[in-house]
């Protein structure tokens, strides 16, 4: 009886209704279209608003009438927040710097691409299992690659430029999707090798690459990730807190034997008292950030886009000044809600690969939010990381549709068809 | 025109953020709130004490270890982590998680894995359980079986397994008018109904003289139905799905 | 599977620790917003950190004394009046922090956390400030100053509108004298970013017998009978309290209106330190006013370490007491009000930039300070320190009543010349006005505080009546 009265407590709930919801997301967009056509200054060509909403909208609706009307899937949460993340991203792109707007829909195309494939990988697990160690070679053949050739911008060897500019990659942030791809495994393979030496080598490996190109940002997003990984995997909270342990001292060595590392964080809680020199940006996105109010100033009238890297680093105040602190402070629960969501399915998922893998590409872009929101209102150090989904940068763009098709691969609905029958 | 433009931009902000606020929030109380169907997939049967073993998983940790799904305690010739059983593509199977007295199925010893069916008698050590599968894994591949996962809620009739497919209310009883109509003596005219509120289905008892049961208790009232209830009418059965 | 969900639980730790550190920043975002969007690196509103876009300052008669054209603020045309009215209207930079355009930023640019700057955005500019002061009156007391430094500040005592607020030295706000105020050696800039009237506090002298006289009226019944004796000074204690000249035997009202010191430091002494300090707190000694925004700076009275000696000093409004000439006026308000004061008030109405009034301004009464008959008993004293003291001839026509005050400041360092105070106020029905005049370092009160005094309230009767 007690049975019963659990299942009781754990209603079944029908997915959001997609349509409506699709239709709410296509007109915010056409707004944004219109405000940044307001508003736009001389740089400002109409055909490319028109080209890069128009192109997107109707990839949204195409991909949602396959998906539902076609292939006959149910639950589309978490596509319909990725839809609407990018798409204020790609509105702030495209309102900042016109001229990148199509790079970045074409960043988004290529994440959706991402998405629909990693997601038919994924549907099975044996190919999943075959696919882990080339994957964990590439990725170390990447960033080595990433830590010889790359090009050195903003003090972090992390950009590989082909032809002249025309295609620039982030190695780490593909790299990511990678790690945790790498890091999950079936029960039985848990099991039968209870020791995580491999992934351990293979996860420091990573972060002393990371640490070698000088991003630090990722490296301790990286980092976190293989900590959530190795304890969902082991359990083992002692080794985990020895590994904490010794990632701390050594980061306490790093600051007291080289000073210019430490330099780095200087204005951590000082940025006021930095405001004309590295402080300035976070300066200016507080006061602008604040400016927006409630509802913000509309896009087009901000004034943080002048700033440098606004749509990159400062994308969370970007989305305040313009777009307002009550839908800046939405998109942060969102990304609570994907972590709840995995934590809540990852008992009634096909394996523990999709448990575990979920659960930390879910916590990694949590993290990874939380680096960028606090880093850069100086609640915590400012590493530069992006704000998933929002910042411009195609590489960032990938990964993070990337990480969401890991995160819904974990429901067994993804997979399912719900044919109506209707018959009486 | 200028006038309009001025008062779209002033509008807009506010329309955003309800637009904004309403798909967010929409999608982040569905992740909230959306709990996955668990079902009883498979079941273990110990062949020493008979008892039954739900397996609600599908990868489910077979050990002596605490932290297996299933724990076999107090057998010592089992492996703390001995095996795994999982719901793969083709099946159900048994994997040897490196093991020392190895995983036997139907007497014969497993490799690494084996493909473990209805029947099957598993030996772990001195255990020996018998599964039978519920159903699940019996499809070679589930993704185009069109079987009863719609979202359409009817009541299933446990005895011939028909569906009543429900809209808005349903009457259960002897009477001809009835939605579903059981000409036995021990129903009355009308029995029962299920019918939709705000708050989802309900069950109702109408003052009959056999009673209703829901799960096995008798129904005072109305009660909310969750998918999987069992409402017994007279000698019939029905399971409510959503 | 099961071990691997407990596990996820964890991630419940970070999804809550996560929501903390958001609550944190929606705190501070919102307990900041006011101080970090009114920053001089806000493009918004500022330009080369110097305040552009904000709504306009108006005077009482509508005249304007601020306002934004093409993303540039522009001032008074007249430079008497800008000068005059610098310290009210603030300065574009912010270092005057009573003025309207520091204290009244946000409204003036319509920033509220609810809308951001948007309005500004939209209208360019904010909300319009109407003040109930009197740019005409401002000159004429800045130009009455002559070339000593002060504050004069007049209000209406019955319903607390000020329409004199004038600071000396002040500078030409369009032409800022940048240079000579940073390289000022001769003290002609001393203190030019404070609003003295508000921000000011200065010893008494005579002026403090008024609230002397009020204890003594509340606490010795058979005052007006008494008389006192002076010899030019009053021994305690071995020590004197010097008085200006030798009154020989002298009534109470007489001891008023020649402000004799010996008189009153005996009745100090004679009403003790408890009775005072009563007195001076029912005064809102101690207290800071509030003045829209603005705090006043607090008026002290302390004497509670004094010897007799200091208490006689203490009666004639020297030793450690200071007060601030917002503060004096009120009190000379309320005895012209009947023993209570209007809460003084500068802004009249606040505009939005759609041109609806968001504020409107109302008589509010401060604590009462004196009874009905206390009020009544001083009104009639201090009407004829005019009379029989000063002269009505000084006021022609205003029938004023008011005390003057020649503040000893202490001249260790030299021989500093005295405070010279007025406060006073016109019995007139048709020109309910006080006003308070100190003119620093000014030297005799009569012939320095009472011409300003009366060259304002003139110009204020002809505005007025």
């Amino acid at each position: 009886m007690s049975e019963k009265k659990t299942k009781r407590k754990y209603r079944y709930r029908k997915p959001v209704n997609w349509v409506f919801l699709l239709v709410l997301i296509t007109a915010f967009q056409i707004f944004c279209a219109c405000q940044i056509l307001l508003n736009g200054g001389e740089k400002l060509n109409d055909t490319t608003i028109y080209i890069v909403f128009g192109s997107y909208i109707i990839v949204e609706w195409v991909y949602f009438t396959v998906f539902a009307g076609v292939l006959r899937r149910k639950s589309f949460e978490v596509e319909l927040i990725a839809f609407f993340l990018s798409g204020i991203g790609l509105a702030l792109t495209t309102s900042v710097y016109p001229d990148k707007a199509y790079t970045q829909l074409i960043a988004v195309f290529l994440g959706i691409a991402v998405f629909i494939v990693l997601l038919w990988i994924l549907s099975d697990i044996d190919r999943v299992i075959k696919l882990r160690i080339p994957v964990a070679v590439i990725s170390i053949a990447a960033l080595v690659f990433t830590l010889i050739f790359a090009k050195e911008i903003n003090g972090a060897r992390n950009w590989i430029i082909i032809g002249d500019g025309l295609l620039s990659i982030q190695t780490s942030e593909v790299v990511k999707v990678a790690f945790i791809f790498v890091g999950a495994a079936t029960l039985e393979s848990l099991q039968s090798t209870k020791l995580l030496t491999k992934y351990i080598i293979f996860a420091l490996g990573c972060i002393g690459l990371l640490f070698l190109m000088k991003d630090f940002g990722t490296a301790l997003i990286f980092f976190f990730t293989f900590i959530i990984i190795a304890f969902l995997r082991s359990g083992d909270i002692k080794t985990i807190f020895l590994i904490c342990t010794g990632a701390l001292m050594g980061g306490l060595g790093v600051l007291t034997f080289k000073p210019y590392v430490a330099k780095r964080f200087e204005t951590y809680r000082h940025v006021w008292e930095f405001a004309d020199g590295k402080g300035y940006q976070q300066v200016k996105l507080l006061i602008y950030s604040v400016s927006g109010g409630l509802f913000g100033l509309g896009l087009g009238n901000g004034k943080l886009r002048g700033v440098y890297a606004a749509t990159e680093d400062l994308a969370f105040g970007m989305v305040c000044e313009e777009f307002g602190m009550i839908i800046a402070f939405t998109v942060l629960l969102t990304f609570v809600a994907l972590v709840a969501y995995s934590i809540r399915y990852s008992v009634a998922a096909r394996s523990s690969f999709y448990a575990i893998s979920a659960c930390a590409a879910s916590a990694l872009l949590l993290f990874q939010t939380a680096l960028h929101v606090f880093g850069v209102t100086d609640l915590l150090p400012w590493t530069g990381v992006t704000l998933p989904f929002i910042s411009r940068g195609g590489s960032s763009m990938m990964c993070c549709w990337g990480l969401v098709a890991i995160i819904k691969a974990i429901d067994v609905k993804t997979y399912k068809r719900y044919d109506k029958i209707i018959k009486n | 025109m200028d006038f309009l433009f001025e008062q779209f931009d002033y509008l807009v902000r506010y329309v955003f953020a309800v637009i904004a606020v309403i798909i967010l929030l929409r999608c982040v109380f569905s992740l909230f709130r959306l709990r996955p169907r668990r079902e009883v997939m498979a079941k273990l049967v110990n062949l020493a004490d008979d008892s039954e073993i739900e397996i609600e998983n599908w990868e489910t940790s077979i050990g002596r270890s605490r932290s297996c799904d299933i724990s076999l305690k107090n057998y010592k010739t089992v492996s703390r982590f001995h095996a795994v059983l999982a719901l793969r593509k083709g099946g159900w199977y048994v994997f040897d998680t490196d093991s020392k007295t190895g995983v036997y199925l139907n007497g014969k010893q497993i490799s690494h894995a084996g493909k473990i069916s209805d029947g099957d008698t598993l030996s772990l050590g001195n255990a020996v359980l018998k599964f039978s599968s519920n159903g699940y894994g019996a499809n070679e591949d589930e993704e185009n079986a069109v079987v009863d996962y719609t979202n359409a809620e009817r009541l299933v009739n446990l005895s011939d397994n028909s569906a009543y497919y429900l809209n808005g209310s349903c009457l259960i009883g002897r009477d001809y008018n009835c939605n579903i109509c059981l000409p036995m003596n021990d129903i009355s005219r009308e029995h029962a109904e299920v019918y939709l509120t705000r708050n989802g289905w309900m069950v109702a008892d109408l003052d009959s003289q056999s009673g209703t049961y829901l799960n096995g208790q008798i129904v005072v009232g109305a009660y909310p139905l969750y998918d999987g209830d069992i409402i017994s009418v007279g000698e019939y059965s029905f399971m409510f799905r959503e | 599977m099961k071990s691997i969900s407990r596990r996820a639980w964890v991630l419940h730790l970070m999804a809550v620790a996560f929501l903390c550190g958001v609550g944190f920043l929606l705190y501070t975002f919102f307990t900041n917003a006011d101080s970090w969007s009114m920053k001089k690196a806000n493009r918004h509103i500022y330009s080369s950190s110097s305040l552009t876009a904000a709504g306009s300052i108006t005077d009482e008669s509508g005249e304007i004394l601020a306002k934004t054209v093409d993303g540039k603020r522009e001032y008074n045309e007249s430079k008497a009046v800008r000068t005059a009215t610098m310290h009210i209207v603030g300065d574009p930079q912010g270092y005057i922090a009573s003025g309207v355009q520091s204290s009244y930023k946000d409204v003036l640019t319509g920033y509220n956390i609810v809308d951001g700057i948007y309005d500004l955005k939209k209208y360019g500019t904010g909300s319009d400030i109407q003040l109930t002061i009197n740019a005409e009156l401002c000159k004429t007391a800045y130009q009455a100053m002559g070339s000593n430094k002060g504050t004069v500040g007049v209000y209406n005592y019955k319903t607390g509108e000020l329409l004199c607020v004038v600071s000396k030295p002040s500078y030409d706000i369009s032409n800022k004298p940048v240079q000579s105020i940073n390289n000022d050696k001769t003290g002609e800039y001393d203190g030019v970013y404070l609003n003295r009237f508000f921000s000011g506090v200065y010893t008494p002298g005579s002026t403090f017998k008024v609230i002397t006289s009020a204890c003594a009226i509340d606490n010795i019944p058979d005052i007006e009978d008494r008389s006192f004796k002076c010899g030019g000074e009053y021994k305690i204690d071995g020590s004197s309290v010097k008085c200006l000249s030798n009154h020989h035997t002298i009534g109470f009202e007489k001891a008023l209106n020649k402000s004799c010191n010996s008189a009153f430091a005996q009745i100090a002494v004679e009403l003790g330190t408890q009775k005072l300090t009563q007195t001076a707190q029912t005064l809102g000694f101690g207290k800071s006013l509030k003045v829209g925004n603005i705090n006043t700076a607090k008026s002290s009275f302390d004497v509670s370490k004094a010897t007799k000696l200091d208490l006689g000093w203490a009666g004639i409004g020297q030793y450690t007491t200071r007060v601030n000439p917002c503060h004096m006026l009120t009190i000379v308000g309320a005895v012209a009000n009947g023993g209570t004061s209007p809460s003084p008030y500068f802004i009249k109405t606040i505009t939005s930039p759609t041109g609806k009034v968001t504020f409107n301004a109302k008589t509010e009464m401060l604590e009462p300070m004196f009874t009905q008959s206390t009020a009544a008993k001083l009104n009639e004293l201090l009407r004829s320190d005019v009379e029989n003291g000063y002269g009505d001839y000084k006021f022609s026509g205003l029938e004023m009543c008011g005390k003057t005050g020649t503040a000893e400041v202490s001249s260790e360092d030299g021989g500093l010349r005295p405070h010279a105070w007025f406060v006073g106020y016109s019995q007139r029905e048709d020109l309910p006005l006080a006003i308070v005049v100190v003119a620093e370092n000014g030297g005799s009160a009569s012939s320095v505080a009472i011409p300003i005094a009366n060259k304002t309230m003139q110009k204020a009767a002809k505005l007025f009546s």
